[in-house]
């Protein structure tokens, strides 16, 4: 009878201490650089394995009759659309001018966002949701640019929602409202926000001297003080409240010092650190994306800081996820249903501007003024629904894509050419670093 | 690790197919195993700028 190795096994190879990780079997084990080795050349020439080190891998049952089925994640040709969640990408316009910003916020024309098309897009969600048994429904309101400064638009939306669930469908579907933000809102916003959200990001960098120098005001001004205030009036009051602080190249190296900043300053157990996007302002020499090796050296100095104080630091991304699995990192394979001001929906929430040359490959439909209805390209949104690690093929052979699953699609492609990037893959360098290490630390603590 | 590239393709899994199974010696090359459970799938979905707090289903 024939065999094969199981699907899905990785060779992670590091100096002295190679591992060999099957994710589905949940097997971490440390090797012999001879068997690594051994393993690369069959992987490299075809050839087949020595009898020592088959009855190595059949000792931790990773050898398995060839007809095993096969234990990938795979997703499904569908083209059906019913969301239950709806991303309001609200508007373009900024009262900061963040020195990294992905979205390149202020520097593209600002129009209203469309009320009859934001109502309707609450209604079909709330419909949804009561058509394919779901108790909630999702409200997201999003950049690129700074969503409270069209403040009348969330409150009438996320009204009116929770009015209309309360008197349809037996009342049974709970609107659930988020919001990323930059958190530089008056004091009766903010009372608002916290009276009716569930879930607030407030992006604020650390302190004074690194937040003001990353997020100044439009006129150059400094934020800082606004921010801190409104996150302490957030804390205790929204019920999933993040703070995020985005780690430049700038600042990389004060993650620790902004990690003791937090666990100071807020009554919070987690907070978020994310390195900058490469994209928009993003591409900043000063203030753009981080060295990935000393994102994660200093990361691991800041998660010591706030072990101190019995408070978590989290990255978006991998690690996150570790041991468990995923086939898809983002709702862009949903795919997520993104309303731009002027009726697009797309399917990645950082791609809303027309001019954005990847919005080719995001934009799936757009609402009808006239009908009043979304409508959608059922062809490519089965495209998108598998457009999932399996389809990635640069992460077909990599050790972390069951944790990482291709990570943001956005970053690949220059917003303002269409051209692949070609640099430095910096959140692949940090998954894999961090990945390995978590697969080192198994082996060597168990 | 030496830094990769976005367009780098990684090359760490390894497959084979045997006509038979004739083991050596049990375990040979094995230093240290630890078996983790196998894993959940994860729903969540987080993105670049959050880690699923936002919740978008």
């Amino acid at each position: 009878m024939p065999y094969k190795l199981a699907d899905e096994v990785f060779v992670v190879d590091h100096e002295d201490s190679p591992i060999l990780y099957a994710p589905f079997d949940g097997v971490v084990a440390r090797v012999t650089r001879q068997m690594a080795d051994e393993l690369k050349a069959v992987r490299l020439h075809g050839l087949t394995p020595s009898p020592d080190t088959i009855a190595t891998l059949n000792s931790m049952a990773l050898i398995v009759p060839s007809e095993t089925p096969e234990r990938a994640l795979r997703g499904t040709w569908d083209e059906l659309f019913t969301p239950v969640g709806v991303v309001y990408m609200v508007t373009a316009a900024c009262n900061l001018r963040c020195t990294y910003c992905y979205a390149d916020a202020g520097d593209y024309p600002v129009s209203l966002y469309n009320r009859q098309m934001a109502l309707d897009a609450a209604k079909f969600v709330v419909d949804n949701a009561n058509a394919v048994g779901s108790d909630a429904v999702y409200l997201n309101f999003h950049g690129g640019g700074e969503p409270t400064l069209d403040f009348e638009l969330i409150q009438t939306v996320i009204e009116w929602a929770r009015d209309y669930a309360s008197k349809t469908h037996d009342g049974l579907v709970h609107v659930n409202a988020s919001m990323v933000t930059n958190g530089l809102v008056s004091n009766s916003k903010a009372k608002w926000i916290a009276a009716n959200f569930d879930s607030v990001q407030v992006s604020h960098d650390g302190p004074e001297a690194v937040h003001d120098l990353q997020r100044p005001t439009v006129r150059g001004g400094k934020s800082y003080s606004r921010v801190r205030e409104v996150i302490k009036q957030f804390t205790g009051r929204v019920p999933d409240l993040m703070i995020k602080a985005t780690i430049s190249r700038a600042t990389v190296a004060r993650m620790p010092e902004i990690a003791r900043y937090m666990c100071e300053s807020f009554e919070l157990d987690r907070f978020h650190f994310g390195p900058v996007l490469g994209t928009g302002r993003g591409r900043s020499l000063v203030f753009g994306e981080p060295d990935p090796a000393e994102f994660v050296r200093y990361y691991y100095e800041a998660q010591k800081i706030a072990d101190e104080y019995g408070k978590t630091i989290v990255v978006s991304g991998a690690l996150s996820t570790f041991p468990n699995v995923r086939r898809t990192f983002c709702g862009v394979t949903d795919p997520n249903f993104s309303l731009t001001s002027d009726g697009h929906i797309s399917s990645c929430y950082e791609i809303m501007n027309d001019d954005d040359r990847r919005a080719t490959q995001a934009y799936y439909g757009r609402y009808n003024r006239e009908t009043r209805k979304f409508e959608v390209d059922g062809n490519r949104i089965a495209k998108l629904r598998l457009h999932d690690v399996n389809a990635i093929s640069k992460c077909k052979d990599c050790f972390a894509k069951w944790q990482c699953a291709g990570d943001c699609q956005a970053r690949w492609y220059n917003s303002k050419t269409g051209d692949r990037e070609t640099g430095i893959d910096v959140r692949c360098e940090i998954s894999r670093t961090l990945i390995r290490d978590r697969l080192l630390e198994i082996v060597s603590v168990s | 690790m030496s830094q990769t590239l976005l367009a780098d393709m990684k090359t760490d899994r390894v497959t084979f197919e045997l006509p038979d199974l004739v083991v050596g010696p049990t375990g040979v090359h094995i230093l240290h195993v630890v078996h983790i459970g196998c894993p959940d799938v994860e729903q969540t979905r987080m993105c670049a700028q959050c880690v699923g707090e936002c919740k978008v289903h």
